[in-house]
């Protein structure tokens, strides 16, 4: 039952994630395109100046020049109509086939859209209005497929974040309570960092430990040995797991200071609870292992 | 010490058809020389502030680096270092940094009116700074991998640019090619 409401969970946040990465993917590549959009028009405008002051000189050559440069970029073809005639209608050597009809209706500002000029992918075509000398335009058109692709790694990108996103809460829901379940934590009475154990508490953070209520206290080696226990109820640490984690830097404690200390701190459990001393159960052969005090269920 | 030669033998070329007009004052042949030097300088500074224009609103990265290479084509002259063979033009181009480098080294030894070789070397050092410093900026927009980031740094090689060429008309004594052309004798 309580695992069902997990998968419930779970897959109520994959179908959102899903959704957003969506949303993110359309209003990314809106305002990819919107500015696309601003910039073709910028340049062709800047274009367009320096196109009408070679016309004024008659130096249409110029314009294919530039028109040729401007193909080695995102520019599928330039279009120069004025007083009428046109002048320069260049396209890349890929569309040089292509049938490309001039501009339709004369207008007095620029005009840009997405239009599919060519077979293949939209283009952005720009018209920019002549300002001097008789009915013209500059046009020019944009090959689109910088957007697409800046607009298909934004998705990339978005989609990571959602699938990482999904599986840090998949993680959290499924992996999360059975680490709870193996140290109980106990934050009223012990404070935050503190773990219980039966009737056996021990505050990390104080370094106090309590068994049944009653204050139990410990040299650092023996509540080092206690806490180590405490860790993982139930395991059995072997004698050089201990050594190593309470007495990481002697190279003269043995298997004898173990024991010893094993039998200390059994010592003073059995004087604050009797009975206890049997929590740390000696395992032959492998070591030790604490085994929950009465009070725990 | 090539681009020296190249521009000392393409002064001396141009010092031929240079005679001078019984109907003018006659203006020594370094003069003339600069003069006509200054003249070209400044229509490649032109082109080359109206590629930077393209290079500032281009709308992809690609075309971005299209214009930025040539503007530093233009800036450092067929064979120079960072030169883009993929973008040169058809025939080879005297880089505008290397020409200013030029213009420089000769002013100490040319033959120019004493009253205004400290000011034209002053200005051709501001002129030689205006266009390293354009260099620099076209250099990072190669480097740039943000089409925004490489329009800011396009934007900076126009201004330094811009301040190369000079204004007409200039009240605050800004430098540029125009200025030296301003003070210098002038050359028909």
């Amino acid at each position: 039952m309580v695992r069902g409401w997990r998968i419930a969970v779970s897959v109520a946040v994959v179908v959102l994630t899903g959704v957003a990465v969506d949303l993110f993917a359309t209003a990314h590549r809106k305002a990819l395109s919107e500015t696309f959009r601003g910039q073709g028009i910028a340049f062709a405008v800047a274009f367009a100046d320096a196109a009408e002051e070679w016309l004024a000189s008659g130096d249409t050559e110029a314009i294919q020049r530039a028109a040729r440069l401007m193909f080695l970029g995102s520019v599928l073809y330039v279009q120069v109509l004025s007083d009428g005639v046109l002048r320069v209608d260049e396209r890349r050597a890929t569309l040089a086939e292509a049938e490309l009809a001039t501009a339709s209706g004369p207008s007095r500002i620029p005009q840009a859209g997405y239009a599919r000029i060519f077979q293949g992918p939209q283009a952005l075509d720009v018209v920019i209005p002549l300002l001097a000398g008789g009915p013209g335009y500059v046009r020019v058109g944009f090959d689109t497929g910088s957007i697409l692709t800046s607009a298909r790694s934004g998705v990339l990108v978005a989609a990571g974040i959602g699938v990482g996103f999904d599986l840090a809460v998949i993680g959290l829901l499924f992996l999360g309570p059975r680490r709870r379940a193996r140290s109980v934590p106990v934050g009223s009475e012990l404070g935050p960092m503190a773990i219980r154990i039966g009737d056996l508490g021990i505050e990390e953070d104080q370094k106090r430990v309590t068994l049944a209520g009653k204050l139990v206290p410990l040299p650092p080696k023996q509540y080092a040995l206690l806490s180590l226990l405490a860790s993982e109820p139930g395991r059995v640490f072997s004698d050089r797991e201990i050594l190593s984690a309470v007495w990481p830097d002697s190279r003269y404690a043995n298997s004898k200071d173990v024991k010893q200390h094993i039998y200390l701190l059994r010592r003073r459990l059995g004087k604050a609870q009797p009975g206890s001393e049997g929590a740390i159960v000696n395992v032959p052969g492998f070591g030790y292992r604490l085994e929950p005090t009465k009070g725990d269920h | 010490m090539v681009g020296v030669i190249g521009l000392a033998l393409a002064w001396g070329a141009i010092g031929i058809g240079t005679q001078p007009d019984p109907g003018t004052p006659a203006v020594p042949p370094d003069v003339a020389r600069i003069v006509i030097t200054l003249r070209a300088m400044s229509e490649r500074l032109r082109i080359s502030l109206h590629l930077s224009t393209m290079g500032v609103l281009s709308p992809t990265q690609v075309d971005q680096r299209l214009y930025a290479g040539q503007v530093v084509n233009l800036l450092v002259g067929s064979g120079g270092q960072h030169f883009d063979p993929r973008l040169a033009l058809e025939s080879p181009v005297p880089g505008l940094v290397p020409e200013a480098r030029t213009l420089l080294e000769f002013l100490p030894r040319a033959e120019i009116p004493e009253e205004i070789r400290e000011r034209v070397t002053f200005l051709a050092k501001k002129l030689h700074a205006f266009l390293n410093m354009a260099l620099e900026e076209s250099l990072q927009v190669l480097r740039s991998r943000r089409l925004d980031v490489g329009a800011d740094h396009m934007l900076r090689a126009f201004a330094f640019l811009n301040a190369a060429l000079g204004r007409e008309a200039d009240p605050v004594h800004l430098g540029g090619v125009r200025a030296l052309l301003r003070i210098l004798p002038p050359v028909t």
